[in-house]
């Protein structure tokens, strides 16, 4: 038994206020750490990630900075995140920074969130020569789109010099047609894209856009057929999540943890396997309720801002601590940030928690004026 | 395709997905300070993650295996302790504190395992007046590395998030001025009370519950004032009960709770009613059990607002207490409002029938229109 719950049933009736508010004290401090005890030498005591190649010259710097930015994704420990500023060192945000440096940058500000900085640090490196500038332009539109704005998106999709990366170019303008509405276009656009496509990878990524778009034409069937799909090409972790998510939504939980099986445990990861055993009344929802609690309280002490986790926390706080209320809040706090489909999604499910009828409203207007059409905001 | 066009397409694959979720947070070391008595030399904590010494120092994982076992952590640790020494300072007036970290102990946190290093200083310190912190560990490795820094002096405590650099922080002075919500004791407890009795004032339910639990005292009599003192009372230990139990996570907040408090107003406003006819249930024990059974339901939608508000770790005691204050206060207010209320009006004939006896029916009215609202009765 936890040692908490142990003191807990101790405690006598009449100082339960002054037992309750001490054992807490003790109980949260000891929840964050815990001291180990080692057996023997060889025990293992910690998994490291992949290490990064140190860069020797100037030129081994995009390797590594691209590889540490890559590692970052596939692990999603942000770790690798702050190492690869430290690789970018001097270079970052300074003049002398080439279009390639210069647009890791910006994946990386992208990456944590800080989607005005990466719009600057891409506007700035498109005015650097190079042969070719797709790749901001595709960051510039992945962020567009993020932030609802499909104007910009599109605008920024056009720009992509299509004869050298067409298939990107394509999948763009497609992603944002999706998102206002065309389903049919870019459902189309995609399957044609997929037909001609060898690449698994390539694969997976068009056939996981395939299923967003399904999802948002309310094709839930489609979806997951889809995402499974896309999966067995490539086991992505984004990937993995819409599709965990697009369980959930179906009330398939136990299927929703098997998706998640091999993802590395992500806060995102942990919230839906907290979520499916919920649904499921499994008793491991509270360990990792526990876990997750731990894990937002530690992350609260960075005092960083905290909008760039706020989706998390609104996930955490709806579907882990049941506060709708909380959920609603980072919900608002997060949609300033980032207003995909998800993001409205978790504002109205919340709002809809609390009965507030006319903040439900509100958001489904507001979502409706980025242009953003999606059958399950409803 | 060219080799430069390969690279792009490797990149773009993993700029395409629109927003990534990461694991936890980015990486942190924690140092604690503390200093028993005034004038006493300070003792030093700094706990390093094995992830973070293992970007510090290629040879930690000697085999390169990937996995550190504790021998491989024994061999690093002389050169790891002289690491820490030459990236941590302290100063203390003009005196600047070298520290001889020695191993103590690897610990387990939310973010995975790490070295507790421990260091005393010799030198007696007032560390009201200056103390100060130079902390480079990790500066040239991860741009996003932190130091979460806990100061315990004798009389106050705080913590503060640092980013490591090569300029002294001063410590008493985070002490003095707290940062953000990691304030001191001091600035936390205020800010709770604050919350607390914004909480409270922005709440109709919880006004007209406090209203029902006063309607019918005659505030004129000292033994009516006695009853009063324990009905809130009562109210007050039942809700401090479940918001603390709530704030702490031990209970969730149903989704009855919110009907539950629209029905305890037309409960209390219908037992006024039943008061006044039998004088029996004029008991105060019986008004006191039901605004602490009562009270148990409203703590658990006052914790929505506690859970809301980020609480800072290390002054959570003082968070819970702050806002308990907070909406002790807020109570306090609306009865006196209702007193002066009592005081205008109670000599009028009148007073027993329309304002304690309709006031009742219109408060189980309102009750039971906010029940039907929060069950979804209503549109």
């Amino acid at each position: 038994m936890h040692p908490c719950r142990f003191f807990l049933r101790r405690v006598n009736m009449k100082k339960i206020l002054l037992g309750i508010v001490f054992a807490s004290v003790g109980c949260w401090a000891q929840a964050q750490v815990k001291e180990l005890r080692i057996i023997s030498d060889d025990a293992v005591i910690e998994k490291l990630g992949a290490r990064i190649t140190k860069p020797k010259t100037a030129k081994d710097l995009i390797p590594a900075v691209r590889q540490a930015i890559s590692l970052a994704r596939q692990t999603a420990d942000p770790r690798y995140l702050g190492q690869a500023q430290a690789l970018i060192g001097s270079l970052w945000s300074s003049p002398q920074a080439s279009y390639e440096v210069a647009t890791l940058q910006a994946t990386i500000e992208q990456s944590r969130h800080e989607f005005a900085q990466a719009r600057k640090t891409l506007q700035s490196a498109l005015a650097r020569p190079s042969a070719s500038h797709a790749q901001a332009w595709l960051t510039l539109a992945t962020i567009e789109r993020v932030q609802g704005n499909y104007k910009q998106a599109e605008t920024a999709c056009k720009s992509i010099n299509a004869s050298e990366a067409q298939l990107y170019a394509q999948a763009c303008r497609l992603e944002t047609q999706s998102m206002q509405g065309q389903w049919n276009e870019a459902r189309d656009g995609f399957t044609a894209l997929l037909r001609a496509e060898r690449l698994p990878a390539n694969q997976a990524w068009l056939l996981s856009l395939l299923a967003e778009n399904e999802e948002r034409a309310g094709k839930s069937d489609a979806a997951l057929k889809h995402y499974a799909l896309s999966l067995s090409f490539d086991n992505d972790g984004y990937t993995a999540l819409a599709y965990a998510d697009a369980l959930l939504r179906q009330k398939q939980a136990a299927a929703a943890i098997k998706a998640l099986q091999s993802q590395p445990s992500s806060d995102a990861v942990l919230i839906r396997r907290a979520q499916a055993y919920k649904m499921l009344g499994d008793p491991q929802f509270q360990s990792l309720a526990d876990e997750l609690n731990a894990r937002f309280a530690a992350a609260a002490l960075r005092q960083d801002s905290n909008a760039g986790h706020a989706r998390e926390q609104a996930l955490h706080a709806l579907y882990v601590q049941g506060n709708a209320k909380a959920a609603l809040d980072f919900a608002q706090t997060n949609l300033k940030l980032q207003r995909e489909g998800i993001d409205w999604l978790i504002a109205i499910q919340s709002a809809e928690q609390l009965d507030a009828k006319a903040e439900k409203t509100k958001l489904l207007q507001a979502a409706a004026q980025t242009g953003l059409k999606d059958e399950r905001l409803k | 395709m060219n080799f430069a066009f390969r690279q792009l397409l490797v990149s773009l694959l993993a700029l395409l997905f629109s927003s990534i979720a990461w694991a936890h947070k980015a990486s942190d070391a924690y140092v604690l300070l503390t200093q028993s008595a005034p004038q006493a030399p300070v003792q030093a904590q700094l706990a390093i993650a094995l992830k973070d010494l293992d970007r510090a120092f290629d040879t930690l994982d000697a085999n390169n295996d990937r996995a550190l076992n504790f021998a491989e952590i024994k061999a690093a640790l002389p050169e790891i302790e002289r690491w820490a020494g030459q990236g941590m300072t302290l100063r203390c007036g003009a005196n600047t504190l070298s520290l001889n970290w020695r191993y103590e102990a690897l610990e387990q946190r939310s973010d995975g395992v790490f070295v507790r290093l421990t260091a005393s200083t010799n030198t007696p310190c007032d560390t009201r007046n200056s103390m100060s912190l130079r902390y480079t560990l990790m500066q040239e490795i991860d741009a996003d590395h932190r130091v979460i820094v806990s100061f315990k002096w004798q009389s106050s405590q705080a913590s503060s998030a640092i980013k490591p650099s090569d300029a002294w922080q001063d410590l008493a002075d985070q002490t003095k001025q707290g940062t953000g919500s990691k304030g001191s004791a001091l600035s936390t407890l205020a800010s709770f009370i604050k919350l607390g009795i914004e909480h409270i004032g922005s709440g109709a339910d919880h006004i007209a519950f406090i209203i029902c639990l006063v309607l019918s005292l005659a505030l004129t009599l000292a033994r009516e004032w006695k009853a009063l003192l324990i009905t809130i009372t009562a109210f007050t230990l039942g809700h401090s009960i479940t918001l603390i139990s709530a704030t702490l996570g031990w209970v969730g907040s149903p989704r009855w709770v919110e009907p539950v408090i629209a029905l305890s107003i037309a409960v209390s406003a219908a037992f006024n009613l039943v008061k006044q006819r039998f004088t029996k249930f004029q008991s105060p024990a019986i008004s006191a059990a039901i605004a602490a059974s009562f009270g148990l339901v409203h703590g658990l939608g006052f914790s929505g607002a506690m859970t809301e508000a980020q609480l800072p770790e290390g002054a959570l005691l003082w968070a819970l207490a702050g806002f308990n204050i907070g909406v002790e206060i807020g109570q306090l207010l609306i009865i006196a409002v209702w007193s002066i209320v009592y005081w205008a009006l109670h000599r009028w004939n009148g007073y027993q029938s329309w304002i304690v006896q309709g006031g009742s029916v219109a408060l189980i009215l309102l009750a039971l229109y906010w029940f039907s609202q929060r069950i979804g009765w209503l549109a």
